[in-house]
Parts: C-alpha cells; structure tokens; sequence
C-alpha cells in the first residue's frame, strides 16, 4: 500500500471514487431516457469551453461547465422546436463544439496550452483546489438524485405519466441535463472528455442482466465502477500507464465477463 | 351526478382543425368508451381532459376534488434497464406498501410480483400493473387509452372484464378510448365517436366500419338530445 502514502495518489483515489458514484447513479437514468449519446456531445462541448478558458484566461474547467450548460440548454430547446431528433441535435454540436476548440487553441497558441490531458484526462494531475470542487460538485449531483430520484425514475421511464400528475416536466428534463453536464465537467480531468461515456454508460450494462429492480442496477453499477476507478489507478501507479485507459478497458473487460454467459444462453 | 364535463371544446394546431366543438359528459360510475380512427384527436381530446393541453375554444368541468387516473396508451417503460414493479407504482407517489398490494389484488395479480422485474413479465400483467398504478393515486375517474398492438385477444377480454369489475364494485368511472369498437361495445354503458367531431346519432359499429359520415348538421340537432348515445344492439 505505499502508493498511499502519495498525495497526487490519495487526490485521485477521491476524486476517482466520488466521480465514478455519481457516473453510475446518472448513466443508469441517462440510458433509460435514450441520453447515452448525450454525453458525448457534452463532453465535446465542454472541450470547447477549455479552450475558451485558456482564450479568456479563465480556469479551463470553469469553461467547460459554462460551455456545456450553454449546450445542454441549446439542445433543449431545439428538442422543444422539434428542429431535429435530438440525436441529430447532438452531432451537429458535437462536431461545432470541437471545431472551435481546435480554433481557439489554434489562435492561442502562444500559451502552448495542450489539450490532451482534457480529451484523455489526466487523474493523477488533479489539484488540491480542484479536488474540494469535484467533491462538492460530486455531493451535489447525488444529493440531487437522491432527492428528486422518483420524479426523475418517472420522467425517464414513462414522462406522459410525470406529465398526466401535473409534475413540471421540463423542470426535471432541464435538471437531468444540467446534472449530465456537471459529470461531464468532472469527468474531463477524471477520464478525459472522450471517455467519460464509459464511465456512465458501461458499468449500467454490465449489472443489467443480473438485477430485478432499478436500485439494484443503480447500486452494482456503481460498486463496478469504483472498482474499475481503483483499479486504473493503481495499475496506472504500478505499471505506469494511463489511468484513464485502464478504467475504461477494465469496464471492457467485465463488460465482455457479464455479457458472455448471457448471450450464450440465448 | 356528473363527473366531467366536456364543453364546445376546439383545438386547433398548425391552423389544423383537430377537434371542433366536442361536447359531453360523464356521470359517476359511467363506463364509457371513445372510439376512432387514428389520427381522430383521442389522444388530443384526452390530454384536454387531463389538463395537459389548453383547448383553442371551449371548457372542462370537473366535479370539485375529482381525482383522475390515467393509463396512457405507450407504457412501453424502456426494456434496458430493470425495474421493480414496486419501483413502477411508486411512480404514483404513493409508497404505501399496503395500498400496493391492494391495488394489485384489484388488478387480480398476486402480491409476490412486486419485487420481479417490470420487464420480464407478460404484456397483460404489465397493462394490469399499470392500472394498478394509476388505482394507487385513488382515482374516482380513470382514463384508460388503449394500446395499439402488443396484446392478444384472449388478454384484451380479461382487461375488459376487469374494467367492468371495477366500474361495478367501486363505482369507478371510465373512459376507455380505443381505435376500434372491438368488444367494448358489450361493456360499456355508451359509446362515444370521435373523428375531429362527436358522430352522434350513428351506431358505433357503423362508424367504426367507416360506413357513416355524419354532417355537421346531424351534430346541431342531437346536440341538445343526448349526452352520449346509448347502443342499441342491432342485427
């Protein structure tokens, strides 16, 4: 256990442990009310606002959150004017978002700023400051869910009902995509923005066939996720790769594990 | 007594007329059915109804503390990820375990079926556990939009018996919507036809065969008649 004795370790076991809860609790919702492409577009909005960050001189971070609140609100209401399917919403600012990342670096380029520790992450890098921000940021996204879980369950699982109680519908929709956004923001120095749909998608999957309720999904996904998290880190500390590569290629590797004796028995 | 009261209600979208001036009503204890070709405006009508849509023209009066449940026509819940039973009528609002099973035995379903998987049960026991969750809220009135496929016929007339069953024993009123006549015709107290419009004056077989157009004139002059038609079986 020498690893622990390092902080850069101890920071990236908490914010990794922290971050990999709430993936798990928001992927199950997020699959259920067919999102799971919605983290990609995202997390590529979010590497936008990085670059803005590093062209207005602010923290990248806070430019992300910014960017992908701003594209979460921008594929709501063009969901709402039924411009396009949604899906079809997402790529277009997908695409639009990394084009004027790779822009705004460019025109940047004095700063010799490197995007890669945001597309890829960079878990072990995470500073003191930015740990007490993703653990507030994490506590805030359970705290939500916990709170308006059954609102949000009804929503993603059957929204006329919601509808037909007179609940405030858009309400929860917005809720759950600003939520999504946050993870995202987290997400981009945890796992790096191409790879948090792993972390939210993937671990849901896994348990899907093996549990009868919601709660049982939502609480074995999560412990299959704090599992990949330890176990990138420490194979990241020992075997010096990218802990970002080997969280999501353990998610993989158990993915394959669960999935084989069920599509045999098909 | 009445329970609703649907008054001169329009809707129009996109300067489409989708429903013009529907009038009727619905009594305590009725069970009534609305039939109509896709696209007719049940749906529409409906959402009205619930309150979900504000009408173009026209009004809805309910019966002061009138509680409404409503069984929506998709409650296709997303197969991907379980669900408890228990976790569907939670959806209510209601957690009362108690109350759960009680509405379950309504629905004529065993208590053992709460902790199962939502998914992994059969489309009649899946339509029966949606009822149940609308039971939970304690409806006096309950809006049952039919599904379009999924359910075979031997478990459409079980439903509709159950319906009746409910409408009998706890005086539940009913409106029951569907794209075709069916067999709700034997158990329905009358039997409403919309197509943009209420066809009164025709009967509901006729209509749903396609073979009535009824003018708008006809409408003026039953308007006043009758609330809703009452069938006459013919041969």
């Amino acid at each position: 256990m020498e690893f622990l004795q390092y902080s850069f370790i101890t920071n990236a076991l908490m914010a990794g442990v922290l971050t990999a809860l709430s993936a798990a609790l928001l992927g199950n919702f997020m699959i259920v009310a067919r999102q799971a492409v919605m983290s990609d577009m995202l997390a590529h909005a979010a590497v936008a606002g990085v670059g803005l960050g590093v062209f207005w001189n602010i923290n990248p971070i806070a430019g992300a959150f910014l960017t992908s609140v701003a594209a979460t609100l921008l594929l709501w209401w063009l969901s709402q004017k039924k411009q396009a399917a949604p899906e079809a919403i997402s790529v277009v600012i997908l695409n639009g978002s990394l084009a004027l990342a790779l822009l705004l670096i460019h025109i940047d380029s004095r700063s010799g700023f490197s995007l890669e520790s945001y597309l890829f992450g960079s878990i072990l890098t995470i500073t003191q400051s930015e740990l007490y921000l993703f653990i507030c940021l994490n506590i805030f996204i359970i705290g939500l869910l916990l709170f308006f879980w059954k609102n949000i369950l009804t929503l993603v699982f059957d929204q006329d009902f919601l509808h037909s109680k007179n609940t405030y519908k858009s309400f929860f929709e917005i809720l759950l995509m600003l939520l999504i956004a946050a993870i995202v923001g987290i997400g981009l120095k945890v796992i790096g923005g191409l790879l948090i749909g792993a972390m939210l998608i993937i671990p849901p999957l896994i348990v899907q066939s093996y549990c009868s309720s919601f709660k049982q999904n939502v609480i074995m996904s999560a412990l299959i996720n704090i599992l990949a998290v330890l176990c990138g880190i420490i194979s990241s500390f020992y075997f010096d790769i990218p802990a970002s590569s080997s969280i999501v290629l353990t998610l993989i590797l158990l993915f394959g594990l669960a999935k084989i004796p069920m599509i045999r028995t098909q | 007594m009445s329970a609703i009261e649907v008054k001169n209600i329009s809707y129009n979208k996109h300067k489409k007329t989708i429903l013009e001036n529907i009038n009727f009503s619905l009594n305590i204890g009725d069970y009534v059915g609305l039939i109509g070709p896709n696209g007719a405006g049940k749906t529409t009508l409906i959402k009205i109804i619930l309150g979900l849509l504000p009408p173009s023209k026209g009004s809805i009066e309910k019966a002061t503390g009138l509680t409404i449940g409503y069984v929506p026509q998709s409650y296709t819940l997303s197969p991907i990820i379980p669900i408890s039973v228990r976790e569907v009528l939670k959806m209510s609002g209601n957690r009362n375990l108690s109350e759960h099973k009680t509405a379950l035995q309504q629905v004529d379903l065993e208590h053992s079926i709460l902790k199962q998987n939502f998914h992994h049960l059969s489309a009649g026991q899946q339509q029966r556990i949606i009822i149940a969750r609308a039971l939970c809220i304690h409806p006096q009135a309950l809006i049952f939009d039919e599904p379009l496929s999924g359910i075979d016929f031997s478990t459409k007339i079980k439903l509709y018996d159950l319906l009746a069953t409910l409408n009998q024993q706890h005086q539940l009123t009913i409106l029951f919507v569907s794209h075709e006549v069916d067999r709700i015709i034997d158990k329905c107290h009358h039997i409403l036809c919309l197509n943009k419009t209420l066809h009164q004056g025709c009967h509901p077989l006729d209509f749903s065969q396609g073979k009535i157009t009824c003018t708008s004139e006809h409408q003026h002059q039953e308007k006043e008649a009758n609330r809703v038609l009452p069938i006459h079986h013919h041969h």
